[in-house]
């Protein structure tokens, strides 16, 4: 499945060098949201929708609470220029806001911020055995803000680790050729008593547009200054694994009951932590080892498809039953 | 006679292409990037998502908010620098920022006007002159780092380190504007700022490298986008090319010119 994933990446970014956009798209993408729409919809150009940044550092504001503060990522829009196959620009003169959403990483809890201390435990240099996310509970908050600190709260939003949804932040409106380049503030806040914790955090966003449909989620992966690059590197390889779209091969019919559904949720339940799994077990990408990236995939489709997902099948499945039929017509002439 | 006529054209034309390359820059950030030991300074066109060399003029929108008519405020043009790996999107001889330099700035007054910060209404002639009531512009605010005032005098104003580079020398930061209508900072004050463009120079300092390049800011305030082109064409034709942009020209006028002989 790793595989799998890699070769989109590729496609992508063999589409974008068609396009001429290779060099300069990678590095937005080091920390812009680069938005465009895509069947009607809106939506991120690209194969991840988990956006590191680094926060500038921790300082104290007019208040006295203690701030660590980012101004990135940014949302951009192309207003000119072209876009990968299938991406066309957004609308013009168009309303964007996003709410932040509360999520699960472990199908168990759901919470609207994330942390991960960024230690390696095992003091061997790898982290990727160390990436733990548990909600925020120790009075921190995410904040999004966009406007002016000297005018309170033009428009702005708070999530400190509950399983609570914050709607309606604004953030900008496209010029009339769908043109857009904001960077909103965010931060984690705290008291001088209680400051931030240091490490990463993980926040979602329901992005929408007044004229189109649909939400589009993202997520930020915000990390303080101290954090070694191998660990921020590690906890987004782990947070993109497990919160990037499900592949068009991934399924999480555990049950093979032609439905997604509360059935194949405790398939997963009960086989969680497994390795060597298939999907009877609970393997929704093929990995082989039941995780909570199978139950996000479980999360999307059953979302996205409480009708039958087996009962019609795909026009590639359908080339190929023909191909293989009409090779046996042939064989057995 | 013929080849003094022909150099003079080229010129023209190296002068045409240089202005040219100025005009299309519409949505710049500000790009820093370093040239044998020196800041240089340059655009990153998010239009086009690609880098615009020898811009120095850029341009962001503010808006009033309902809730605080006594200010504008707006985020761009922010600030940015090409990382290790894309240096093949740098000119020869150009490397990227140190890694982990500080970056800061200050407010310089303008060689257009000679002041902090200028003003124009945006209707008719182009002509930036002083604040017309006492408008103010702060940069930065205690939210983000840090502020300084900007009062509209001829002095400069000294700034503060806004951010530090990655270990790749990758830099890309928003530092807020803010227009006040008035010099004490009331926000719901119904003196809003008077609608126009204004216009405020910034130079650049990265930690480690010599030189200190300045950007020519425009903010629009209530005005549309034609006013702020205008205003970008006029300040365009007035700044001088940075020198290795023009010794690029010479080089090829030379070059052509001697090829001819």
């Amino acid at each position: 499945m790793k595989g799998a994933r890699s070769n989109s990446s590729l496609i992508l970014l063999a589409c974008l060098a068609g396009f001429g956009l290779v060099e300069g798209t990678a590095w937005a993408q080091h920390s812009d949201i680069l938005l465009g729409t895509r069947d009607g919809s809106l939506a991120v150009v690209g194969d991840s929708l988990v956006f590191p940044a680094r926060f500038f550092g921790a300082f104290t504001d007019g208040q006295g609470r203690v701030n660590q503060v980012s101004t990135n990522p940014g949302f951009l829009g192309i207003s000119s220029g072209e876009l990968p196959d299938g991406y066309a620009t957004l609308p013009g003169d168009s309303l964007l806001n996003f709410s932040i959403l509360s999520f699960q990483l472990d199908g168990v809890e759901s919470a609207n911020l994330w942390h991960w201390n960024a230690v390696d435990d095992g003091e061997d240099g790898d982290y990727s055995n160390d990436v733990n996310f548990t909600p925020v509970d120790n009075g921190s908050a995410f904040w999004a803000y966009r406007g002016s600190v000297f005018a309170p709260f033009e428009s702005s939003g708070f999530a400190n680790g509950e399983d609570l949804d914050v709607p309606g932040i604004d953030l900008d409106v496209t010029s009339p050729t769908g043109g857009l380049h904001d960077h909103p503030r965010f931060g984690v806040v705290g008291t001088p008593e209680m400051p931030p914790e240091l490490g990463m955090y993980l926040i979602s966003f329901g992005l929408e547009s007044e004229n189109l449909q649909g939400v589009q989620q993202v997520y930020l992966a915000l990390y303080t200054g101290d954090v070694d690059t191998a660990a921020s590197e590690a906890a987004i390889a782990w947070a993109d694994s497990i919160l990037s779209p499900a592949e068009p091969g991934d399924s999480a019919n555990f049950n093979g009951d032609s439905f997604v559904d509360g059935a194949d949720l405790n398939v997963w339940q009960t086989n969680y932590g497994g390795q060597g799994a298939t999907l009877a077990q609970g393997d929704a990408n093929g990995d082989s080892s039941v995780d909570g990236a199978d139950f996000m995939i479980w999360q999307q489709q059953f979302d996205a498809a409480p009708a039958p997902v087996a009962s019609v099948p795909e026009p590639t499945s359908l080339i190929v039953l023909t191909t293989a039929a009409l090779t046996l017509s042939c064989t057995f002439r | 006679m013929k080849r003094i006529s022909r150099s003079v054209i080229l010129v023209v034309l190296a002068w045409v292409v240089g202005a040219a390359d100025q005009l299309r820059a519409q949505h710049l950030d500000m790009m820093l990037f370093q040239e044998g030991g020196e800041l240089k300074l340059g655009g990153y066109e998010f239009a086009q998502l690609e880098p615009v060399f020898g811009s120095r003029v850029f341009r962001g929108s503010t808006r009033i908010p309902p809730s605080a008519p006594g200010l504008a405020w707006g985020n761009n043009p922010g600030w940015s620098a090409i990382p290790t790996a894309q240096l093949d999107l740098l000119p020869t001889g150009a490397a990227p920022l140190p890694p982990e330099a500080s970056v800061s700035f200050d407010i310089v007054p303008s060689i257009l006007t000679g002041l902090n910060l200028s003003h124009w209404d945006g209707i008719g002639a182009t002509t930036f002159g002083p604040v017309p009531a006492d408008e103010v512009a702060v940069y930065g605010d205690e939210l983000f780092v840090s502020s300084v005032l900007i009062d509209g005098s001829a002095s400069a104003v000294d700034g503060f380190e806004f951010a530090t580079t990655t270990e790749t020398g990758y830099l890309h930061v928003h530092v807020p504007f803010s227009i006040f209508g008035n010099s004490d900072l009331q926000v719901s004050s119904t003196d809003s700022p008077t609608p126009g463009v204004y216009l405020l120079e910034i130079a650049a300092e990265v930690e480690g490298l010599d030189g200190r390049p300045s950007a020519h800011v425009l903010l629009g305030v209530d005005v549309d986008d034609a006013a702020l082109e205008i205003a970008n064409q006029w300040v365009s034709t007035l700044v001088v090319p940075e020198p290795s942009t023009l010794a690029v020209f010479m080089v090829f006028l030379i070059v052509y010119t001697t090829s001819r002989l």
